[in-house]
Formats: structure tokens, sequence, C-alpha cells
């Protein structure tokens, strides 16, 4: 199991994440391999759907209907959870691409923390 | 030079050009089309026949729009020119531009209408030092646009330029060929448009925006919502209106707040989320626009720290210091992605929850931010105490990049013993500790009434009182009968008198007993001018008028203070120093400049300005709106308001119409009698 399967497999096992309870939402991540602009909706990339219902998470590894869409490279996304990169300079430098909802992108990246998987972050 | 320029702005869009509308920009110069702070626009300069145009006069119509009336040169006044030009620019997603000419001859004429144009995308953080780009620059040329555009790797802005009327498009620039009839006019509508956030994202926002695109009408809703003031005294009518348009102007929507806004900290340089300017600004505007406080709230909410990171001085449950998104935050060549180098802002941020609250009663809001709430308070303890002795004290762990100095004294000099030698860090500045008291006695009032966890009050309150007895111990300068101004990483008591004592009376952290001691000194000849209270007193060794921090007067500080000193039964001392700030405000036509010189009153006779970049700045637009507060001593009382005038004679009556709250709206009334 490589660190993406392992943060989701981290928050599937969470089941509720008390900083989240004031959101519910849907965001899809789509880890593509390549350039890190990321290709069309489900062609060819590791899809992930993480649920929050007032706090109560739920994962998918699937497709589906989200409110916020965040499309990226799948190595710079095993960086960012494991605090190797930070997620809003790599959007800045249109690494991360972000679609929909903006506020639910910010508090779902409270997930990163959660994991264990980085208690700190360099870079 | 600097107030020569033109600035129209809307949200972190702005404008710099000179008198003519014309930006000529150096890598040095501030001059520009500015958007998430990067310039997008470095040059862009009108012609006619190869001339350069005069200016008859500007009309600035809003902070948003201006128009430039301009005529050839005929080389004397004898001569009247048989043409002008009109400018009419307004700022949204870029700008717009209305270019007219106007023709008053009785023939026809020929012309050569050039706009030359260019970009160096530079970061605003680079512009004053001019560093070298690390990018390629490229252009693309079709019938109807002109794009300029950089690339650095995957980071890419572009803008691009249009005209409706048809022109030829080159590299540097568009070329207009004219025939205008006798009497006649010729006009376009040109469009420079900018690209960041929607090139590497789409995003929708949550929530009702609060603010239409229309501007006009936009500001023309927000001061038909605002408290009306009926005074005596004209120049406190100026200054009231000053402060509330610019309030307007200051309005910031991070794109996280749904189209929602908060104020920004200051005017261009500083238009984004600052956690400090952004909570004390919303502080100071509770009473009168309230909502700006619950957006401020919600979008430091969300990005509270999570995790440790050196680089951004990030620690879980400390909010924000800035957040930016030019290209040295993109490349981490800044650390403001965001960066959270400060140590008030977090507890600051509780007790703006709990004031939001006695105001508005808006326990919605108190009960979702409850886990942000916490975790900001549960910073205090875990993550600011960097000595291990009880107090919140600061050590920036970003040595490159990050700031030294983390409260809102930020310059180097700012905090010094007597003699002028300067602490060591980590250092724990009092007024830190009275926020921190603060924060914990309102999130006690929270815990208990909102979080149904009396354990967790009882507990917050039991650390805030022990703080308040260690606190009036270790700072408390016996010789001086003064509180320190920090203590030094040896634990020293660092002995210099400054204005952060005032803060203190605002946190209530002073014993009864000293309070009186503490006033004594903020009204004294070392600190007051007669106009307010210095940053640091007379006679210390590094106090100088003109200083920033060391002996300048600052009016948002007074406001504090002023505040302070009425919680702590001083009203007629609060009252006196709205009164020399208000009269301050009347000599900069109602627009407090962040700072201005600490001479005595009587030396100058007028308050002299200090020379700062940045106006209005935010925290000193919303210092004459807390001295209306403190003076008109309104304070939430469970459902009502409660109103205990005390104002100073020279204002005579004082009105203020339909005040918002958890009461609706009242009106209050007051007549000066200090």
């Amino acid at each position: 199991m490589d660190a993406v399967e392992q943060f989701f497999t981290e928050v599937k096992g969470r089941e509720y994440e008390p900083t989240l309870r004031r959101i519910s939402g849907t965001v899809r991540y789509e880890l593509t391999n390549g350039n890190g602009k990321g290709s069309p909706s489900g062609n060819g990339a590791d899809t992930w759907m993480i649920s929050i219902d007032k706090g109560d998470l739920s994962v998918a590894h699937r497709t589906g209907k989200a409110d916020t869409i965040v499309r990226t490279d799948r190595k710079l996304f095993e960086r960012i959870v494991t605090g190797r990169a930070a997620a809003m300079s790599s959007m800045l430098r249109g690494l991360v691409f972000i679609e929909g909802d903006p506020e639910l992108a910010v508090l779902s990246s409270r997930l990163f923390a959660t994991t264990g998987m980085m208690e700190v972050r360099n870079g | 030079m600097a107030d020569r320029m033109v600035s129209i702005l809307d949200g972190n869009t702005f404008v710099v050009s000179d008198q003519r509308g014309d930006i000529e920009a150096s890598p040095t110069d501030t001059s520009g089309l500015f958007s998430y702070d990067t310039r997008f626009l470095s040059t862009w300069v009108l012609t006619v026949n190869g001339e350069r145009l005069n200016t008859l006069s500007i009309d600035d119509l809003n902070y948003f729009e201006s128009r430039f009336f301009l005529v050839p040169d005929t080389g004397t006044v004898y001569v009247n020119a048989t043409m002008s030009v009109i400018r009419q620019r307004a700022v949204g997603g870029g700008f717009r531009e209305a270019l007219t000419v106007l023709n008053h001859a009785d023939e026809p004429v020929k012309l050569t209408v050039r706009i030359d144009a260019g970009c160096d995308f530079a970061d605003l953080f680079e512009v004053k030092d001019a560093a070298k780009k690390k990018g390629k620059y490229y252009h693309r040329i079709n019938h109807s646009s002109l794009l300029l555009g950089y690339q650095r790797e995957t980071f890419n802005r572009e803008t691009t330029i249009s005209s409706t009327a048809p022109c030829k498009y080159d590299e540097n620039g568009l070329t207009f060929e004219l025939r205008i009839g006798a009497h006649s006019e010729w006009s376009t509508d040109l469009t420079v448009a900018t690209s960041l956030v929607e090139e590497i994202s789409r995003q929708k926002v949550r929530g009702k925006a609060d603010r239409s695109p229309d501007l006009a009408a936009n500001l023309k809703k927000w001061m038909a919502r605002t408290p009306k003031m009926l005074c005596d005294v004209p120049s406190l009518d100026v200054t009231y209106e000053r402060s509330l348009v610019d309030l307007a102007a200051l309005r910031f929507s991070p794109r996280i707040a749904g189209g929602r806004s908060l104020p920004a900290a200051g005017l261009p340089w500083f238009m984004a989320m600052f956690g400090r300017d952004s909570i004390l600004t919303s502080l100071q505007a509770l009473p009168f626009v309230p909502e700006l406080a619950e957006t401020t709230l919600r979008a430091l909410a969300t990005w509270q720290g999570t995790v440790l990171d050196d680089f951004r001085d990030e620690d879980p449950g400390r909010i924000v210091h800035e957040m930016r998104y030019g290209e040295t935050a993109a490349f981490e060549e800044q650390p403001h992605s965001p960066y959270y180098g400060n140590a008030d802002a977090t507890p600051l941020f509780v007790v703006l929850l709990d004031e939001y609250e006695r105001w508005t009663g808006d326990s919605k809001v108190v009960k979702e931010l409850e886990p942000e709430a916490r975790a900001a308070l549960a910073w205090i303890d875990d993550y600011a105490d960097l000595q291990g002795n009880g107090y919140v004290s600061y050590k920036r762990r970003n040595e490159k990049t990050g700031l030294e100095n983390q409260c809102w004294k930020d310059s180097w000099d700012s905090i010094s013993y007597r003699d002028g030698r300067l602490p060591d860090f980590p250092r724990a500045t009092c007024e830190l500790q009275g926020y921190a008291y603060d924060a914990k006695m309102r999130g006690a009032r929270l815990a208990r009434t909102f979080w149904k966890d009396p354990a967790y009050a009882d507990e917050l309150t039991r650390q805030a009182t022990d703080l308040k007895r260690r606190f009036n111990q270790d700072f408390w300068l016996p010789d001086r009968q003064a509180f320190a101004l920090a203590l030094d990483a040896d634990g020293s008591k660092v002995d210099a008198l400054a204005s952060n004592m005032g803060h203190l009376l605002w946190s209530g952290i002073v014993d009864k007993a000293k309070a009186k001691a503490v006033v004594r000194h903020l009204m004294g000849p070392k600190l007051f001018t007669g106009w307010g209270i210095r940053t640091l007193a007379e006679g210390e060794a590094r106090f100088n008028p003109i200083g920033y921090h060391v002996g300048a007067v600052w009016p948002f500080d007074n406001s504090f203070i002023a505040w302070g000193m009425r919680n702590y039964g001083f009203k007629v001392e609060a009252a006196r120093v709205a009164a020399g700030i208000l009269d301050a405000a009347a000599f900069f036509r109602g627009r407090l400049p962040e700072a201005f010189g600490g001479y005595e009153r009587s030396y100058t006779m007028y308050p002299v300005e200090y020379p700062t970049a940045c106006s209005p700045q935010a925290w000193s637009t919303g210092a004459p709106l807390l001295l209306l507060r403190t003076m008109l001593g309104l304070e939430p009382t469970e459902d009502r308001i409660s109103v205990d005038p005390v104002l100073p004679k020279e204002i005579g009556h004082l009105a203020l119409l339909d005040i918002p709250g958890r009461w609706g709206r009242v009106d209050v009334y007051g007549r000066g009698r200090a």
C-alpha cells in the first residue's frame, strides 16, 4: 500500500472528524500520472471520493458527483499528504487544480494533518 | 510622488497610475495594475500623434473608478487645444477604460492614437527590490486582442487587452488610425483582463455574496445600512462618513468566503487577509457593520493552522498572519501561503468571537466555530508558551523569511529597555498576556453558555485567574509603578514605558488597584501628547517622535486604550483620548493615517503625518468608530444595549441612529460634558 492508499484508508478508518463538523460535501480527488495538469474527469485518473456529512466521513475508490474536485499528479499528492509539499503553494504554481467549492477544498485538507501521516510539514 | 498618483481598487485588484492615467512602472516603481499580489500591467501609456497629453482635471468618482480629462500640449496657455481626451477607468476583473477623443475644431482631423502596453508580472514583494524574474515572457496577437504572458515552470499568469473599436495590435500595444469629423467624437472601450485563479481552478462559492458586481449600487447600499450619525461638529460628520466609505473600499473577499467580505489591512499594498488587522478592525466596526466580523471569523477559522510547519511558522490552532497569492508565495520564496507568524491573532480570534455574539446574538457562529475556538485556546498553552513559564512569547522558526517581531509593533526596535537595549527572543510582550487572559475569560463564557461544557469553562476561568495573579506580580515594576513592556528571554523585565500598557486595560488583566497608576502614565506628559498616546514614552532611550513604533501616535492603538480606560471607569480620560484623536482626524479630512508624529500638541499645533505607503489603513479607519462606541459608553448587556455617554464638551450633541445588534436597531443620544 503506497502513501496515497494509506491516506484514504486512514480517513476511512476515522469515520468522524470533529474539526469538519460544520461542513458537508463531497470532494473528488483525481490523481493523474504525468504533468500534474490533470486529465478530464475519470479519464485515466485514479479517482477517490471523500464525503463529509457534518464531520462524518466516508471514502470510496471510484468516481461520482462532487462539490469540489481536486486534480493533481499522484506523486505530488503523495508528497502533500505526507507533509513534503504544501497544497496552497502547489495550487498557486498550477500543480493542483481545484474546481467547485474552495472552502470545502481548504477544510478537507485538514484531513492531511489528522491522519497522523504528517505531524510536521517540511515543504 | 506617491500622493500624486491615482489609485482605484476593488478587493485585491487595483490600479495605480499617474495623473494622466498613464502607467510607466520601472522594476522598483509601484504603479501598475495589480491583482492577487501580481502586477498584470506595468506599461499603459497613451499618446496622440506621438505626443503625451496634459491633465486638465481628474475626477475621483469613487474608490473603484476615476476619470481623467486630458488635452494635447499646445506649448502656451494662449493657444486653446482643439481636442480633448477623456479616459474613464473602473476596476473589475482587471480594468475597463472608456477612451473618448473629442474634436472641437470646425474641420475633421486625422489622428494616430496609440496605447503602449507591457507587463513585467512582478510579484508585489519583488517590486521594491527589483528582483530579476526567473521565468519567460511571451505574447500572442490576434485580430481582437493582445495577450501578454509569463511562464515559470507550471506557474502562468496572463493579461489580455482588447478594444471594441478596430485597432492594430502589436506586441507593444494598440494603434488606432482615426478620422474624426468636425465637432465630433470617437470612443472605444478597452478591457484589460487578468487571469490567475480562473486559470488554475474553476470555483463556485457557497452562500450568498454580500456585494453585487455593480460597485456603485453596492456602495450606496452599504452606506444606507450603517447607522446614521447626527452631531454639532461638522468635522466629526466628515470623519464618520470618510471612515464608512474607506471601510467599504477596504473590503476584501477571500475565495473561501462565498463572496462575503472582511476588512483587509490597508490600501493598496495590504489588500489581503491579515489575522491581526482583520480581527482588530472587525472589533472596531462591530457596532456599525457586524457582518465584517462574521466573515473574518469564518475565513480565519477555515485557514486555522493544522500542523507544525517551520517555514510558515504554523502550529495547530494558530490563526493566520498573512495570505498572499504571488509568485514568491507559489515558489516558497516567501512564506505567505499562508504565513502564521504572529502571537496575537489566535487569542484575539476568541475575543472577537465572543464580542461578536455579545453584540449580535448570533449563537450559530459560536457553536459552529467551537472546534476552532477550542484549538485557538489550546494553542495558547500548547504552542505559545515557548519558555514554559506560563506566558505567551514569540520566536520565529523561519529564520530566513519569517517575521522577527510577532506582535503589532513589528519593527526591529519597537521593544526595548529604558536604556535602549533590545531583549532577546523568545519575547513575551505584555499585551499578549492580556489577550490570552481575555481569550480565556471569554472562552469560559462561550463554553458555559453555548458549548455546554461547564468543566471546561471552570478550567479556563481558573487558568485566567491564575494568569492574572502571576502577571500582576511578574510584569509589575514597583519602582516605576508600571507594567513591564515585556519579559526578556532570560526572564528580566523590559522596563521601557510604552502604550502596550493601555491594551492591558482593554483586556481586563490589570488589578483594579494598579489601574490608576497605569492611566496616570498613559495620560501623563511622557506618553500623552494632547493628540493621543505615544507608542513609546518621551525620555526612553529609543524615543523618537517620528519613530514608527518608538514615539509616533497610532490612532488604532489609542482607540483600544480608550476602550480599556472606559472598562476600568476612567471615562473622562477615555473621552480626552477620543477628543484628541478625533481632532487630529479633522486635520486629515477625516482619514486618519496609520500613525502621526508624537510631538507635543502645543508644539506643532497640527498632527504631523508619518510618511507611509499605505492609506487608508484599516484599523485607522476603524479607530473613529471604536472611539464613538467608547464615548457613548455602548455595551451589550444581555438583550439590550446599555448607554453611558461621556463626551468631550466640544462635541455638543451626538446621536447615533439605528445601531444594529441583538436588540434589533436602536438610537442613542449623548451630550458633551467632559
